[in-house]
């Protein structure tokens, strides 16, 4: 792949969120405004960037036995960074995120870009690969969020919204059963972009880094 | 997706039943509540309920238009949902959030799933549940008539509550004051059907000569609640007359898809769904707990459905450690 | 080979590991020393921050930390002598209640802030967002004031009365405070009360006294004698349905049957909800009753209803103890008829406190008004009447039961007897329903208010935009806009005054008392009647000597009525109907014998026919019983047209 297209990967076909769905906790928990999510996203693109740097300049130093340990520890250490730099420069924003920011940590994306992508390929390519899947996650959670914001309190990023001031909220959509629901919407959705601009690439997840590997029965890979 | 046909056990009869006599019955069986709810509500009763069953008839022929299927308008099952999910909005209801529900009731519940038989509870029910989690303060506001207001003036509540939900001063349900004459009737507040008792079980009657459903269900549920209720201590006819437990346990909890198959299992439907009501209404925070009851146990009818299968004719029960 | 394999399973790793660790720490010790201190300046700041929003003059603050005053966070003294800021708390509903209080040196108070609290949101939440009118005014009603305060010296927010209180407490606290660190006062304490040991509770209350236990009355769980004649007295009540345990109450009776005070073990109660039950101010309403029927002025703790009502419960217990005990005590005598339950319904009585009303409160109804005088009027129901010096009206205070107590209005009346404006006064109904008329801002209370301008002689329920919901409440409205015109026909016009209907059930209508003679003379009046045999539908016939007639019929009225309504109609000699007079005894107390009210007879008068029965309303929520009587006046009317008409 070529090195744009490492970037644009984690845009829409293989989304994070929607399509290799990874990192739904944070994904359903903040995406209730559209601000929060925006602000989740970009916190979790920082440390998805230096994490993946650091790995893939560690990945032929650190052994295959102690990669999990290996991996938490780096992810950790940029996400307390990125912890004490917004509760010092940005602390509404700490206040808003409250647990997940620290939660990030264990968010499945970093942890599974670092095994799937960055122990395996050059530092510049995780690099993009992991600007890359920031961005995608940073995308779906504001889009995410702006529906739920929208439907559920009639606000986008705390304005409200001139004519929806007087209709009754849907305030469903900022319960997490909303949540649930535009997940699997906005989901079907991308399916159907894909399926109806017949990109059915190969993706970068093999058998070896999917952790359905032990009961899959399929031979050959997924699709 | 296991085949959602009502595959019992061999002997198998045929008789002349088919979806759309059936739905045909189940709606005859609605009537009367209709006929009440107009009569106590007023004619927007019957706007709403027309608006409600023609919005779930329309999406549901959208539906399958859009994703080129064959239309199963004719088998009459969504003009049910709609009815059933208007009966359980107040009179009050904006007609646009009557079609909300009923879009969530058949595309969502129902069609998304994939149609008739494949549903995983009944698709009114999940429609008025997600509109009253939406639209709360629009779905909790009754319309008193000056009759009503009387009754309420008479055993001191305020006139803007179901006679679940009046509480004197110190927040003592005051239902075992209500007069029963006005709970059987429908002479108070609440949403469209669940108000007549006397409506549901005329319709009650009907589905269970013309063998549309079997008793089981509503009896053992209602003799749940009524036992429950006598143990707790609280008033036992007003229980059972108040709130929507008749309506649902005669229109809801029958739904064939979402029930069990056997007598046995039914039975046990039937338990669990009283005492999750009476749990509900009595130890827990909400004045109603029939929705949410139905709703649990339906996801439960699988398990049920595991544990009751009938014993095929000629089969012997397996011996523990016999080969398959 | 052998090396290798250890190096690569075992030590690599380890090594690898390690190296990571170091590197991770040393990069997150550098971070923190980078932002450590930035955070907490943020922290500092946004403390300080408040504290020179307060207190802007102030280039610095030094703490005193030497205080012993309750409830006090933090004092603080500007270093260059511009004032004093206090941080002190109240306990509110869902916890405390901060507030910080800068003062200038004297003592007077230059500025309040209410700090973040766990209230509940639209309430006490209110006291903390700059943009809710009803927060910044209660901050702003203490600019200025000096000592300690009431709830009458500020702008307490309606519907918010626990966090007001606690945010009032707050301020107090730090004012107590301030008069310790900067004037040199003795501190003032807070008393536990819950940590009192029992001696010292019955000591509180049987002051001295000496106390010998005596054998426990049944209702009791301890019962103490004093020398002094005084009692102390144990009783428990659950309170609130699911404690875990019962309250205990206390309650002390000085030798005339007096209380002398309660004391309340809540600690089974939900904490920070039933605790309320244990509280000073609840408590103290105790103080002073005699006998049951002094407990009706007690009121409940919205909020805490079912702890405040339990405490209410065992003190009515020890009330009936204490009279088993002295049966010739004044207590005995001021028994309410009803024990266990308050219906309130029942007992009220006729009579209602009287107020004075300033010149601002008759301009707010009746704006082109000056120089108000008060005016006596007899009118019961009315509590204040005032006429404007300059002749523009009437501004008359009434008013009349509603669902929980009284519901005073204030009505502006001009010259001509029609009414200008009317004002909704601070009432006790239901927070959400009869309460909306005194909510600042309600549109149902401003537009149920707007209804009633231009209307005058006599306003009927149909005439106005009564709150949907709160039909008791806005008929205790009506009742009491009634009783202000009465009284204008009384005062302005020099008629006699009305009388209470006592629509309550309570002294009895004047018309029930009335014997039947007297009912007969008030419905044909001058003629000499005699009794004629009754035609069908009948119960009584009268024949007067001019062609008048009473007619007597029944009719069940309320459904589940234990008597039917008797009914008499009157008919001149033309035949229209001179007045109606119904016997409600059967009805229900409160709602059916709204049938006896003159508003709703008084339509039946100057009808001569069935037709003109369908201009005549029912009143809602007495529809069952005043539809009896109309049904009732129908068959005289036609009994009346079938055979006696000549």
């Amino acid at each position: 792949m070529s090195k744009f297209q490492i970037f644009t990967n984690g845009l829409v076909k293989e989304n994070p969120v929607l399509r290799l769905v990874l990192g739904t906790c944070p994904t359903l928990a903040v995406t209730t405004m559209a601000f929060n999510g925006l602000g989740m996203g970009i916190a979790a693109t920082f440390v998805l960037f230096c994490s993946n740097i650091a790995i893939s300049l560690l990945r032929n130093v650190i052994p295959d036995k102690v990669r999990l340990p290996a991996y938490i520890t780096v992810i950790a250490t940029f996400v307390s960074i990125v912890q004490m730099l917004v509760k010092a420069y940005v602390p509404a924003l700490d206040k808003s995120l409250g647990v997940f920011l620290p939660l990030i940590v264990v968010n499945c994306i970093i942890l599974g870009r670092a095994e799937m992508f960055a122990s395996k390929n050059k530092p510049l390519d995780s690099a993009l690969d992991g600007l890359g899947m920031g961005l995608g996650f940073t995308l779906t959670l504001v889009l995410m969020g702006s529906i739920r914001e929208i439907m559920g309190s009639g606000t986008w990023f705390g304005m409200t919204i001139p004519f929806l001031a007087d209709v009754d909220k849907f305030t469903f959509m900022t319960t997490p059963a909303g949540g649930f629901f535009t997940f699997g919407c906005l989901m079907a959705l991308v399916i159907f972009i894909e399926n109806k601009t017949g990109n059915k690439k190969e993706r970068s997840i093999g058998c070896e880094g999917c952790p359905s590997k032990s009961v899959c029965g399929a031979k050959g890979g997924c699709e | 997706m296991e085949n959602r046909l009502m595959v019992t056990a061999s002997p198998h009869i045929v008789d002349r039943s088919s979806t759309r006599k059936l739905m045909g019955n189940v709606i005859i069986a609605l009537l009367p509540c209709v006929i009440a709810s107009a009569l106590i509500f007023g004619a927007q009763a019957l706007l709403v309920i027309g608006v409600t069953t023609a919005a779930s008839v329309g999406f549901e022929f959208l539906y399958c238009w859009l994703m080129k299927k064959p239309n199963p308008v004719g088998d009459l099952s969504a003009v049910v949902t709609g009815i059933i999910l208007a009966l359980n909005l107040p009179v009050s209801i904006p007609l646009w959030i009557a079609i909300v529900g009923a879009f969530i009731a058949i595309v969502v519940t129902k069609q998304l799933f994939g149609g008739l038989g494949f549903n995983f509870a009944n698709p009114a029910l999940v429609g008025r549940i997600v509109l009253f989690t939406g639209f709360a303060s629009r779905m909790t506001t009754w319309t008193f008539t000056p009759k009503m207001e009387q009754t309420l003036g008479a055993i001191d509540a305020a006139a803007s509550a179901t006679p679940l939900q009046v509480v004197d001063a110190a927040g003592n349900s005051l239902l075992g004051q209500y007069p029963l004459m006005d709970l059987l009737l429908g002479n108070h507040g609440g949403v469209l059907g669940e108000t007549c008792a006397l409506a549901i079980l005329i319709g009650f009657v009907w589905l269970v000569a013309t063998k549309t459903i079997s008793p089981a269900i509503p009896v053992t549920y209602v003799a749940t609640v009524a036992v429950i209720s006598a143990l707790a201590g609280k008033p036992v006819l007003a229980e059972l007359l108040a709130g929507g437990l008749l309506f649902g346990a005669v229109f809801m909890a029958t739904d064939y898809v979402t029930s069990p198959f056997t007598l046995k299992g039914k039975i046990i439907f039937g338990l669990g769904l009283g005492i999750i009501t009476c749990g509900i209404r009595f130890w827990a925070n909400m004045a109603e707990g029939v929705s949410y009851a139905i709703l649990f146990m339906n996801l439960m009818v699988p398990y049920i459905n595991d544990l009751t299968r009938q014993k095929p004719l000629g089969a012997r029960k397996k011996k523990k450690g016999e080969n398959k | 080979m052998k090396n290798n394999n250890t190096w690569e399973n075992f030590l690599k790793p380890v090594v690898v590991l390690v190296v990571i660790c170091l590197v991770a720490s040393a990069a997150l010790a550098g971070t923190n020393q980078l932002t450590a201190p930035i955070i907490a300046e943020q922290e500092a700041a946004a403390a300080n921050a408040a504290y020179l929003e307060v207190l802007p003059e102030a280039d610095g603050f030094e703490e005193i930390t030497d205080f012993q005053s309750s409830n006090v966070t933090k004092a603080l003294k500007a270093t260059n002598d511009a004032g004093w800021v206090i941080q002190a708390y109240g306990k509110g509903f869902g916890g405390d209640v901060p507030a910080v209080v800068a003062f200038d040196n004297e003592g007077t108070i230059l500025k309040v802030k209410f700090m973040e609290n766990s209230e509940t949101a639209g309430f006490g939440q209110k006291l903390v967002d700059p943009n809710d009118a009803d927060g910044q005014k209660l901050a702003e009603s203490f600019v200025g004031k000096q000592g300690n305060l009431e709830t009458g010296d500020v702008d307490m927010i309606s519907g918010v009365t626990v966090s007001s209180k606690a945010a009032l407490d707050a301020v107090n606290s730090a004012v107590n405070c301030f008069n310790e660190v900067a004037l040199g006062q003795e501190a003032t304490i807070e008393v536990d009360t819950s940590a009192m040991t029992p001696e010292e509770v019955r000591a509180m209350l049987a002051p001295g006294a000496t106390l010998t236990q005596i054998d426990a009355q049944e209702g009791t769980t301890e019962v103490w004698q004093g020398d002094d004649g005084s009692y102390v007295i144990y009783t428990e009540d659950m309170g609130w349905e699911y404690a875990p345990s019962p309250m205990t109450v206390v309650t002390g009776f000085a030798a005339d049957g007096t209380i002398t005070g309660v004391w309340v073990d809540a600690s089974s109660q939900t904490p920070g909800i039933g605790d309320q039950a244990a509280k000073a101010d609840y408590l103290d309403q105790y103080k002073g009753v005699l006998g049951e029927a002094g407990l009706d002025g007690v009121d409940t703790v919205s909020g805490a209803t079912q702890s405040t009502r339990g405490v209410k419960k065992a003190v009515r217990k020890a009330i009936q103890a204490y009279v088993a005990l002295v049966p010739d005590s004044p207590a005995a005598t001021a028994v309410a008829p009803e024990g266990g339950d308050e219906s309130e319904a029942a007992s009220e009585p006729a009579a209602v406190e009287t107020v004075t009303l300033t010149e601002e409160d008759c301009k707010a109804v009746l704006p082109e008004g000056e120089g108000f005088e008060v005016v006596g009027s007899t009118t019961s129901g009315v509590q204040a009447a005032m006429k404007a010096g300059n002749d523009a009206g009437w501004v008359i205070q009434a008013s009349a039961k509603g669902f929980a107590d009284q519901v005073p209005v204030l009505v502006g009346i001009d010259a001509n007897g029609a009414i200008v404006n009317v004002k909704f006064l601070q009432n006790s109904e239901t927070a959400g329903f009869g309460a909306k008329l005194y909510e600042e801002g309600n549109a149902e209370a401003e537009a149920f208010a707007g209804s009633f301008a231009g209307k005058s002689g006599e306003v009927a329920i149909g005439d106005v935009e009564a709150i949907a919901g709160a039909t008791i409440s806005s008929e205790a409205v009506v009742e009491a806009v009634n009783t202000a015109l009465s009284c204008y026909n009384e005062v302005a016009l020099g008629q006699a005054p009305a009388a209470e209907e006592g629509a309550e059930g309570g002294e009895g209508t004047d018309l029930s008392t009335m014997s039947a003679e007297e009912a007969r003379a008030a419905l044909a009046p001058g003629a000499t009647l005699t009794q004629i045999d009754a035609p069908e539908g009948l119960t009584e016939a009268w024949q007067g000597d001019d062609g008048s007639y009473v007619l007597y019929a029944e009719d069940k009225g309320y459904e589940y009525s234990t008597a039917p309504l008797n009914v008499a109609v009157g008919f001149d000699a033309n035949g229209a109907i001179t007045g109606v007079w119904v016997d409600v005894s059967g009805q229900t107390p409160g709602i059916g014998d709204k049938a006896a009210d003159a508003e709703f007879l008084g339509q039946f008068t100057g009808i001569t026919d069935e037709a003109g029965l369908d201009g005549v309303d029912t009143v809602a929520s007495a529809t069952q019983s005043t539809r009896g009587v109309k049904k009732a006046v129908r068959k005289c009317i036609q009994a009346y047209a079938a055979g006696l008409a000549s």
